[in-house]
């Protein structure tokens, strides 16, 4: 039996356009290639 | 590939040409990255477009350059109607690669349109709103505001699969599963949608035995249909399958001919029906119009006919005056008759004066011809004053016999005779006036009395019939006329006096002596002489 009250926390406000901008330059872009080239970086400063 | 270190193109060995560094992992990191593009690309394909978002968020995941995925996945969020999320995924696509980029297009194709723009940036913040209702527990308001947004952006499936849980809260579960249905038809495989339709159908009852219906149709699909591998398609070809004929056929045409009929009626007819009265109208327009002027010309000409009529009527009159029963002028046949019957014994007067009597004088006077007057003259000169005479003698003896209307319609004849002679003889209206008197008719005696003293004063008669008139009781008229007689001539008077009493004194002795003594005695204290001669 689906509870209306819990189903609807699943809802959540659509992105207005006015709003695209801050989602734009806040979204966190890095990748598994940037992680692994930090690690690479982080690897020569020890040696 | 690039390396990540000096950009230089990477080779199949596991490090760099270039630097020398290691990017075998690296390799497996765009690898497994390309490998989640391809699973997205997939799902997507087979309308799969949250499970296309899982496996193109994975991909990016692991390589944030994969240009190709981040433009599927904002195409992925369009077609989910999320339009401001497709935008800021191709916003940074064409950020990490400015040129030959897929993204410029989309960007563009939203951008050029700022009508459509401003219509997706009203229905996600009606959908914001209605998401504000539900958690205001305003149900109803989200309802409303949901279906406002559903007829502006159709392809939303968060706003159905809202509207299809308000329907379920609501226990509205026909509607709850069309939206459903819509759902599934834009995202196959969302697990909300899939959760919610399993719901519904549960409380509607209908999961296993649609389940049932469709293996059921399945197996009859593979009984009646051949299927076979052509390339990568399966091609499923029905059998016993037949184009429907006869019957169906008369049907199909019966029905579109009764679809054109009723076209015609509802869409044809009225606009001719109304040209058609349009037409009616303004002929009955013309044809009343004509109807007025024909009616005021016929009342027109029945006026005519009725003037006409009526002088015809009068001329008609006129001409039955004129003419007798046999066309024959009354007044030309009594003058002829009279010429006849003189012709025939012109000693006659009795038959001569009662069709000579009957002529007109008026008409003899003022409209007959110069021959009917010379002819009626000639007559009347001819038996005229014979037919008086004898007249006045059968007048007079009709009195002696008292027969007094013989006497007075033979002495009328005798007066009108006498009247158109040159010297009428008063005595025979006098003799006229007594036969009134006898017989009643006092009036018309004393209008005959006082004629004779009108127009023959001078006469001997006058003074007789001044007499009478006073036996009858009209002194007055009597007095006044012998006092015009006095003053106008004394004279003619005087003579008269003479004249009558020397006439008279043998004939009627006592009465003219007696009438004298009236007259004198009436006439004394005007007229002193003639009394004075009288005596």
């Amino acid at each position: 039996m689906i509870n209306f009250e819990e189903e609807l926390k699943k809802f959540h406000p659509s992105l207005e356009i006015e709003d695209a901008a801050d989602a734009i330059y806040n979204q966190d872009l890095t990748d598994m290639a940037d992680v692994l080239v930090g690690m690479l970086k982080e690897a020569k400063e020890e040696e | 590939m690039k390396c990540f270190n000096c950009g230089c193109e990477l080779s199949e060995k596991d490090f760099c040409t270039g630097c020398g560094a290691d990017v075998g992992l690296y390799k497996k990191i765009m690898h497994i990255s390309n490998r989640y593009y391809n699973d997205g690309l997939e799902k997507a394909n087979v309308r799969d477009l949250s499970g296309a978002i899982v496996s193109l968020r994975q991909s990016l995941k692991f390589n944030k350059n994969n240009i190709e995925a981040r433009n599927l996945l904002g195409l992925v969020y369009f077609e989910m109607g999320e339009v401001v999320a497709a935008l800021s995924e191709w916003v940074i696509s064409k950020n990490l690669r400015a040129k030959k980029n897929l993204a410029d297009d989309y960007i563009d194709a939203i951008q050029s349109n700022p009508t459509r723009l401003d219509t997706i940036n009203q229905t996600v913040k009606k959908y914001n709103l209605a998401l504000r209702y539900c958690q205001q527990d305003s149900k109803d308001l989200a309802i409303i505001q949901l279906k406002k947004v559903l007829s502006l952006n159709p392809r939303l499936v968060q706003g159905h699969q809202l509207l299809a849980l308000l329907y379920m809260d609501a226990e509205e579960w026909e509607k709850a599963r069309k939206e459903l249905v819509k759902c599934s038809k834009i995202d196959a495989n969302n697990t909300t949608t899939l959760t919610y339709l399993k719901e519904v159908n549960r409380m509607l009852g209908i999961g296993e035995e649609a389940a049932g219906s469709s293996a059921k149709k399945k197996k009859a699909v593979a009984e009646e249909a051949i299927t076979y591998q052509s390339g990568n398609e399966t091609i499923i070809q029905p059998l016993n399958v037949k184009e429907p004929r006869g019957t169906a056929s008369i049907l199909n045409i019966v029905i579109g001919v009764l679809i054109g009929i009723a076209a015609s009626y509802f869409l044809i007819l009225p606009a001719r029906v109304q040209v058609v009265r349009n037409q009616m109208k303004d002929e009955l327009k013309v044809v009343s119009e004509n109807a007025d002027v024909k009616s005021a010309r016929i009342s027109e000409l029945e006026q005519t006919v009725s003037d006409l009529q009526q002088e015809k009527k009068d001329l008609q009159d006129a001409v039955d005056g004129y003419t007798g029963v046999n066309g024959e002028s009354h007044k030309v046949e009594s003058l002829l008759q009279t010429a006849t019957d003189y012709l025939n014994n012109p000693q006659d007067y009795e038959a001569i004066a009662d069709t000579l009597y009957n002529v007109d004088t008026d008409y003899v006077q003022n409209s007959a011809t110069d021959a009917y007057k010379q002819l009626y003259n000639k007559l009347m000169e001819l038996v005229g004053s014979q037919v008086a005479d004898q007249m006045y003698k059968d007048g007079s003896a009709a009195i002696n016999q008292s027969d007094y209307t013989t006497a007075i319609s033979t002495l009328q004849k005798a007066w009108y005779f006498t009247q158109n002679m040159e010297t009428p003889d008063p005595e025979v209206l006098y003799e006229l006036a007594q036969a009134y008197q006898m017989a009643g008719e006092t009036d018309k005696a004393k209008e005959a009395y006082n004629q004779i003293l009108q127009e023959y004063a001078e006469s001997q008669t006058a003074g007789k019939a001044s007499e009478r008139l006073t036996e009858l009781g009209d002194g007055s008229d009597n007095q006044n006329v012998a006092d015009t007689n006095t003053t106008t001539d004394q004279q003619a008077d005087q003579q008269a006096a003479d004249t009558q009493t020397a006439d008279q004194q043998p004939v009627d002795g006592q009465a003219d002596q007696q009438a004298a003594d009236t007259q004198t005695a009436d006439q004394q204290p005007v007229d002193g002489q003639a009394d004075q001669q009288t005596q």
